[in-house]
């Protein structure tokens, strides 16, 4: 009969897990809110520091900091809001139309579907009022919430950076010091050069949207832009959705302007993937495909959209941390087996005797 | 300005360090382990000692000159 025996400490570890386990489930949208605000904390920090260096106040220094990246923000929804508010209200009465020309395409290719009917069977003032109404509220309260959140804890994050540092650094044993600091650099490093190389691969994938769209004479030029420049930040499928979305809408004007359209944004895919971002992010990210490719369907089975956008950044964290251990173990020992193995199969026995005797040799001196 | 930072050890292998948050502004003369002086840098050509947690420890010689941190170690070699 098998006997198992566990320890209280055993059991005491266990139910500790399970109860860390269960904390970490009903507590996740906090633990998100807290790492993301982390993230930014990372972007912001070296500009605090500047701004600091300069003589201005810490506090001071991180407010200014976070007005004018809510200044910026205000502005640009202030351009867009309106202009995709606009281009709603077009897509809301031209949808029939499109989705008629979408099926009489679908149609020459042998694909039949009843786009058309479905287009106008789409109940509007369902959609945009009236208890939907209400449940868009919330989810935009939901969401508003969590935005002030993020940005207060950023704020806070920011402003006892120091604090932090040193309530980091009593856990480090003395002599340690330098190694922690490697470590906590890289990870700014890592985190907030993703953060500052997305804001400036957004911005730049925005201003050429627009103008090609704009100058194609695409509608909705301003919505597509916006969403060029979001879904850029979805890794590897991103760039297709900022390619597909106008190219078909270019499609509804003419083909030719379509094939202008899908040319022009190719090119611009070509020129970020080959030259902006390998100049923007250096060496900061540095993630062979595969892993990019595992850590977007991991986080988007966890988390949705949010884990999806996450991956990245934490892929870059766990390489961190990967490399940080790899470096901690040190260069392999050497091996300390027979020495035949050292040897090829078809080495003389009598070389290898002259091997061993060389060994003795050195290890009596 | 950055602060001056760095690590050192005794001749027991006690490591410290200075400058860093939660620690002394400025390198200390005496271990607090075991009261023996503390080596920050090199006798001979004031090269810091390695900020690697593990050649800090094993370190008994300068990297930079091959001098010995400790008058004991010298004594070891001409042994």
């Amino acid at each position: 009969m098998i006997r198992i025996e566990v320890s209280y400490r055993a059991i005491l570890f266990i139910a500790l897990m399970l109860v860390s386990l269960w904390a970490l489930t009903k507590l996740w949208p906090i633990i998100l809110l807290i790492l993301t605000a982390f993230i930014f904390h990372t972007a912001l920090l070296p500009y605090v520091e500047w701004l600091v260096r300069k003589g201005l106040p810490r506090t001071l220094s991180v407010l200014l900091i976070l007005l004018a990246i809510m200044g910026v923000l205000a502005g640009l929804s202030a351009l867009v809001v309106p202009a995709m508010v606009d281009e709603f209200t077009n897509l809301k009465s031209d949808l029939p139309e499109d989705a008629k020309d979408l099926e009489n395409l679908l149609d020459d290719f042998g694909i039949h579907v009843e786009l058309e009917q479905r287009a106008r069977d789409i109940d509007w003032d369902h959609l945009i009022s009236g208890s939907a109404a209400v449940d868009y509220g919330q989810r935009a309260l939901t969401i508003l919430l969590g935005i002030i959140t993020v940005v207060v804890l950023t704020a806070y994050l920011l402003v006892d950076t120091p604090r932090l540092s040193r309530f980091v650094y009593q856990f480090v044993p003395p002599g340690r010091e330098p190694e922690m600091e490697h470590f906590l650099t890289a990870m700014n490093r890592v985190v907030g050069g993703y953060i500052r190389g997305q804001v400036v691969t957004s911005a730049c994938i925005f201003v050429y949207t627009l103008i090609v769209l704009l100058a194609v004479g695409v509608p909705n030029a301003v919505a597509f832009a916006v969403l060029a420049a979001f879904v850029d930040i979805i890794p590897l499928i991103g760039a297709t959705i900022a390619v597909v979305f106008p190219t078909v809408a270019a499609f509804r004007e003419s083909p030719t302007q379509a094939i202008i359209v899908l040319a022009l944004l190719m090119a611009y895919q070509q020129f970020e993937d080959r030259l902006l971002t390998p100049r923007v992010y250096g060496q900061t990210l540095n993630l062979p495909p595969l892993v990019v490719l595992v850590a977007v369907l991991v986080g988007g089975q966890l988390l949705g959209i949010v884990g999806v956008l996450l991956a990245m950044p934490a892929a870059a964290v766990a390489r961190v941390g990967f490399d940080y251990w790899m470096e901690r173990r040190g260069p392999a020992a050497p091996p300390t087996g027979p020495i035949e193995e050292l040897l090829a199969p078809d080495e003389p026995a009598m070389e290898k005797e002259a091997v061993r005797g060389r060994r003795t040799r050195r290890r009596k001196v | 300005m950055a602060v001056e930072r760095g690590v050192g050890k005794c001749e027991q292998n006690h490591a410290g360090s200075f400058g860093y948050p939660t620690r002394p502004n400025e390198p200390y003369d005496f271990c607090p382990q075991c009261g023996n002086p503390m080596v920050w840098h090199c006798p001979n050509c004031r090269s810091p000692l390695p900020d690697d947690p593990g050649e800090l420890i094993s370190a008994r010689f300068c990297r930079n000159c091959g001098s010995p941190y400790f008058p004991h170690s010298e004594d070891e070699t001409d042994r």
